[in-house]
């Protein structure tokens, strides 16, 4: 922290004035009744079960890989053929899955990037970098008026 | 009493060692007790919350980060502890008159300080400090009598940095008005 940044907190005189008030401290057996409330056994390394950057990178190329795997494949063919359902069998599950699928490319046929749409989010990435560096730029300086 | 690194005891406490704990206790206890009873006021409630905040930080320990400062850490949890048992949290200090603040000389008033014999010093110091909110008396006593930084202030009040030197700035000067106005009354009534 800048030295000039506490100087208007500084103040000797009132440092000495407040080490002259008479500090309580805890009981004599203060220690002991802190132990007698500690529970005996090993104690648990916790777990840290949040994801590590790479992880979520890995987890967010899963998904778009299968999104793009749906996307770009007509699954229909493979689907009957496994399932062993003609055509006109008229297997409503089938159907449904397939308006399922079909309801997702056209959520997704429309879906392109702009120079535009580009410019937007840059901009905003900017403006998120921009605030957090502010944020931390000005806790760091003191106003006092 | 001389205590090795909190690194020392946590390691032991990780290992299996909990009476290791002990040395934690005796080496944090007087600060830890400060906190809370800056915020309760009350010494049982207070020697009940460090305890709890022991306990806590006990229970925690698996969480805690090495790379942080053990100390820091404890004393948020003494702090929070302290807080919640007081079910009020002042985030507003009390108002104080920018007027009269803007009247008060440093000098005089050290001056005037200087020529109270030791114990009408002590009485009036004491007087002053009771009188402040909680959270301002905890601020001048980790400031001005324990010397810890202001971004150990903050880390330990979750107030920003800014904010923390803030609330010191106000403290200061309501201090000097208040000592001000308490040497007025006593050569008014001695």
């Amino acid at each position: 922290m800048d030295k000039q940044d506490t100087e208007h907190i500084k103040d000797d005189f009132l440092k000495r004035l407040v080490g002259l008030t008479t500090e309580e401290k805890p009981s004599a057996d203060f220690t002991d009744k802190v132990m007698a409330g500690i529970p005996n056994g090993v104690l648990a390394e916790e777990e840290d079960t949040s994801l590590k950057p790479w992880q979520w990178l890995l987890l967010a190329a899963a998904l778009t890989g299968i999104v793009y795997f749906i996307v770009a494949f007509d699954l229909n063919p493979l689907f009957r053929q496994l399932t062993n359902v003609s055509e006109d069998g008229g297997a409503n599950y089938l159907n449904m899955f397939t308006s399922m699928i079909q309801l997702f490319s056209n959520a997704f046929s429309g879906f392109h990037f702009t120079s535009i749409s580009v410019m937007v989010i840059i901009s905003g990435f900017a403006l998120y970098l921009g605030d957090k560096f502010l944020r931390k730029w000005s806790s760091n300086q003191a106003v006092v008026i | 009493m001389a205590f090795k690194e909190d690194e020392f005891y946590i390691s032991k406490v990780a290992a299996g060692d909990h009476n290791a704990f002990a040395g934690l206790v005796d080496k944090h206890k007087d600060m830890v007790f400060t906190i809370a009873v800056k915020i309760l006021r009350k010494r049982e409630d207070a020697e009940e919350a460090a305890q709890d905040a022991f306990v806590k930080a006990f229970n925690a320990l698996g969480s805690f980060k090495r790379e942080a400062r053990f100390s820091t850490w404890l004393y948020r949890i003494a702090y929070n502890t302290a807080i919640s048992r007081s079910r009020k949290k002042q985030h507003e200090f009390a108002a104080i008159d920018e007027k009269m603040i803007e009247n008060y000389t440093t000098d005089s008033v050290s001056k005037s300080i200087n020529e109270l014999d030791a114990e009408d010093r002590i009485s009036a110091i004491n007087t002053l400090m009771e009188k402040l909110p909680e959270e301002e008396n905890l601020l001048l006593t980790l400031f001005y009598r324990k010397e810890k930084s202001v971004e150990e202030i903050s880390e330990i009040t979750g107030y920003s940095q800014s904010n923390v030197k803030v609330k010191l700035y106000r403290i200061r000067k309501r201090m000097y008005t208040d000592l001000e106005k308490y040497l007025k009354e006593k050569e008014y009534h001695g």
